[in-house]
């Protein structure tokens, strides 16, 4: 594989916080032991982590290919779609509106957006005792329904 | 129709020349076992779970070679950027599927770790 998976990149985050034991890492993911165990059993073959008096840690001797693999922004992208999928197998989670925005609303829209944003970027750090499981997540986008299909169209070309 | 007696008759859809020794040896229940319950005795939890297992797996037997004919038979009609999607995403899809089922045995370090 060359590229992340989503519940790789979950570990590595969890261990970007800090060393961590296999229940301590048990307790941030709420990752089942046994997929957690194959993941970590995966990256340390990766030589993404490593193990050090009982703990997991991001392993300093990653190689340039490896870092390149993790912080890909295709990979992350794909990763990316992986959570919305995950989002999209369950009821009333995601919603998808077809709506006409006029001139004059535009702008209402657009600032309503950007308050969205500025609220995520400016909410406080979270305390550290927060498991890495409890964080929220969110996504949201525009885009022209015909464009939309046209592009969509365009690759099945 | 109850659970029985949908599994059972789901059972013969799937296997409908099955004699009541071969619907023994699939599920792992006794022949004479498998005579009763076909002709209505009650149907243990462990039995319905044999049944059920097997249907499951015959089940998603079915789907993936269908898709694989699909592929074979129609995927030259594919873009490549397409085709290369559809690649990428099953590689992902196999890799996670290798990591929830993989039983690797545990190094000692991590035993004593649990």
């Amino acid at each position: 594989m060359n590229s992340l998976t989503c519940v790789e990149r979950l570990i590595i985050e969890s261990l970007g916080r800090s060393d961590k034991k296999v229940t301590q890492l048990q307790i941030d993911t709420s990752l089942n032991i046994r997929i957690l165990r194959n993941v970590l059993n995966a990256l340390t073959l990766r030589g993404v982590i490593g193990q050090r008096a009982g703990k997991y840690f991001i392993s300093s001797h990653m190689t340039n290919e490896t870092k390149m693999v993790i912080q890909d922004s295709v990979g992350q992208k794909t990763e990316a779609l992986e959570l919305i999928e995950s989002m999209l197998s369950q009821e009333n989670v995601v919603r998808l509106k077809k709506v006409y925005i006029s001139e004059k609303d535009k702008p209402i829209l657009k600032a309503l957006l950007n308050n969205l944003n500025n609220f995520f970027q400016t909410l406080p750090e979270p305390p550290k005792d927060v498991s890495l499981s409890d964080y929220s997540l969110f996504f949201w986008g525009e885009d022209k329904y015909g464009k939309n299909i046209s592009r969509m169209m365009e690759g099945v070309l | 129709m109850s659970l029985q007696q949908n599994i059972i008759k789901d059972y013969r859809l799937a296997f409908p020349n099955d004699t009541l020794r071969e619907i023994a040896n699939r599920t792992g229940i006794q022949l004479t076992r498998v005579f009763r319950l076909l002709n209505g005795s009650p149907m243990k939890l462990a039995e319905y779970e044999s049944f059920y297992d097997l249907l499951d797996s015959e089940k998603s037997k079915s789907e993936t070679f269908t898709a694989v004919e699909l592929l074979r038979s129609q995927g030259h009609k594919l873009s490549r950027i397409e085709m290369h999607r559809i690649y990428q995403y099953i590689q992902r899809k196999l890799y996670l599927t290798d990591l929830v089922q993989s039983h690797q045995p545990l190094t000692i370090q991590q035993q004593e770790l649990a």
